[in-house]
């Protein structure tokens, strides 16, 4: 049975992907099953040259969620390409796809990160990050208005060698504002939602517990409002009679929630927060997914609406 | 360097029973083929079937026999009590093991065991391996906020050769000969200017484990007498396995560690605390 998802540009072996900054470069996850089952995997926050990110603390848990300040904390892209190159090798050997989510502080940074993605043969696809909300001078200024959105992907996409995705921000008062923007710019797919912002707060220091005060909240919590967001943008593409894939994200645990996004308009589903939990959740998830359509006799094409 | 692979295995709960208020002590079973070393960590699933509390909870390893281990815990929040109510039976998710643990070449002539409250979970299972390979007298020097939280003695017979106490507060002044009143970093200046003052500086190895103001001041007091020192560091952590990088510690030569990957263990010259 099929299990495969051919749209637009895209083409994956089976719809499960992970999230940005929860999987780390995927060999983090060798241990504990094959990486190379997945259908994509997305690669953490990536910058030009190596940022040491935020000082602790970083994490807090929440009810059914976590909040995060990581500030992009990486290596740079040409260092992960050192590092990592031989297990992307070894991945993709087996069909899976390797996206890389650039950051960038400004559209010239940007573009400069493009091109030297460009120059490696490893990514099959970019993710653009115009949402995190962690990085004081990071990629929430493109989210502060839909035109700045329409702007950067207007100038990353015609130096783009790979297809685009665009990451978008949750915190926003209209998802499908946002979503147009970065259509009518061109971009290739949409992935959605980053995480939410929140503030944790610490009574015995009573001060906010994080050093920025606002951080990113992910995992169960948040499902349905990524749903809803997935909804909304699915609904859109129909208005637009466009047909590029939707990446849906926030809060997946289990299979039952990635049918969740799927039926409200996903096409690729991502595990994220579910990682640190479990480490096998998106190869639970697979196989789980899979299980189920098999047994109900449905096809990936007969969930969305 | 036995390089041993991250395992997540489901494990029964053997025993979970509480040793004295507020400690508890669960043993969990294991595959034989997995092993601990002194130091390391597991990451726990605290109950497989609720999404709150989300995350694991790393701890660190109390005692092992071939097919269990034990973990020492304290009641502190939501994860814990949760904990401490799960029945004898029942399944848990355990990921481990995790972390470098600490490097039992460095033993000396006198071990110093520092602990801070439940850091002492660790450095129990640490001081018997010590043992198992070096001829040096292993202390305790046991600080805890009150003599209510000092796990009692019976629970670690004959693992050390002598125990000194530290306690921040000494209600009964008959106690005040047997427990230091103070930081259990200024009862280890006092051992070490006064009992252990014959002994050169080479002659002492440092183990460390207890909450970060403890750790702060032992680094303090350590830039006069440079021990050799290993601290295991305690940390919020999202996952484990170096995944999240919510557990990053900075560090002398510049830039984040991350306590679950590059720790738990670091020796007390590199951390910039």
């Amino acid at each position: 049975m099929s299990f495969n998802v051919k749209k637009g540009l895209f083409d994956f072996k089976n719809p499960i992907c992970t999230a940005s900054g929860t999987f780390g470069y995927g060999e983090e996850f060798d241990d504990f099953f094959d990486v190379s089952s997945l259908g994509a995997i997305t690669i953490k926050g990536t910058t030009l040259n190596i940022k040491d990110g935020n000082p602790p603390p970083r994490i807090y848990e929440t009810p059914a969620g976590i909040m995060n300040s990581v500030g992009l904390a990486n290596i740079g892209i040409n260092a992960a390409v050192k590092k990592y190159s031989k297990f992307f090798e070894k991945i993709k050997k087996n069909g899976t796809k390797i996206i890389i989510n650039l950051n960038a502080g400004s559209i010239n940074d940007f573009k400069d990160i493009v091109e030297v993605a460009n120059s490696y043969d490893i990514f099959d696809y970019y993710e653009i990050n115009v949402s995190c909300p962690n990085v004081k001078k990071g990629g929430d200024s493109f989210s502060k208005s839909p035109e700045l959105v329409k702007e950067l992907i207007n100038d990353i996409k015609p130096i783009a060698n790979k297809p685009i995705i665009t990451k978008l921000s949750p915190n926003v008062s209209d998802i499908k504002e946002y979503a147009k923007a970065a259509i009518e710019a061109g971009t290739d797919a949409i992935s959605l939602i980053n995480t939410l912002k929140g503030l944790a707060v610490d009574i015995k220091k009573r001060k906010p517990f994080f050093h920025n005060k606002v951080a990113g909240v992910s995992g169960p919590a948040i499902k349905p409002i990524a749903l809803y967001m997935v909804y909304q943008v699915k609904e859109l593409l129909h208005e637009m009679d466009i047909d590029i894939p939707i990446l849906g994200m926030g809060g997946i645990m289990d299979y039952k929630d990635a049918l969740e996004f799927l039926i409200a308009g996903a096409d690729i589903v991502c595990i994220g927060t579910a990682n640190f939990v479990n480490p096998k959740s998106s190869y639970n998830i697979l196989n789980n997914l899979q299980k189920y359509l098999i047994e109900n006799n449905l096809k990936l094409s007969d969930l969305s609406f | 360097m036995l390089v041993n692979k991250k395992v997540d295995f489901i494990s029964k709960i053997l025993k979970n029973k509480m040793l004295q208020k507020n400690l508890y002590l669960i043993e969990l079973s294991k595959p034989e083929d997995i092993h601990f070393k002194s130091g390391q960590f597991v990451n726990l699933r605290i109950d497989n079937n609720t999404h709150d509390p989300l995350l694991r909870r790393p701890f660190s390893i109390f005692d092992v026999q071939k097919k269990s281990f034990q973990i020492l815990y304290q009641v502190k929040g939501k994860g814990t009590s949760i904990l401490s109510i799960q029945d004898v039976g029942d399944e848990l998710a355990v990921l481990g093991p995790l972390g470098n643990g600490f490097d039992m070449e460095k033993g000396s002539k006198i071990n110093f065991f520092i602990a801070g409250g439940i850091g002492l979970a660790s450095l129990i299972y640490t001081a018997k391996e010590l043992k198992t390979n070096n001829e040096g007298q292993n202390i305790l020097l046991y600080g805890a906020r009150d003599i209510n939280y000092l796990l009692k003695e019976k629970f670690y017979k004959n693992i050390f050769d002598k125990t000194y106490y530290a306690l921040d507060v000494i209600n009964d002044k008959k106690l005040t000969k047997q427990y230091h009143n103070g930081s259990v970093i200024s009862l280890l200046n006092n051992l070490y200017n006064n009992e252990y003052s014959n002994y050169k500086k080479e002659d002492f190895s440092c183990f460390i484990c207890g909450p970060d103001p403890m750790m702060k001041a032992f680094i303090v007091w350590n830039n006069n007498n440079e021990l050799n020192s290993q601290l295991s560091l305690e940390s919020f952590m999202g996952c484990g396995f170096k995944a999240c990088l919510g557990c990053a510690v900075k560090v002398k030569s510049g830039g984040y560690k991350y306590v679950c990957h590059d720790g738990p263990v670091f020796n007390w010259n590199e951390l910039e605390l």
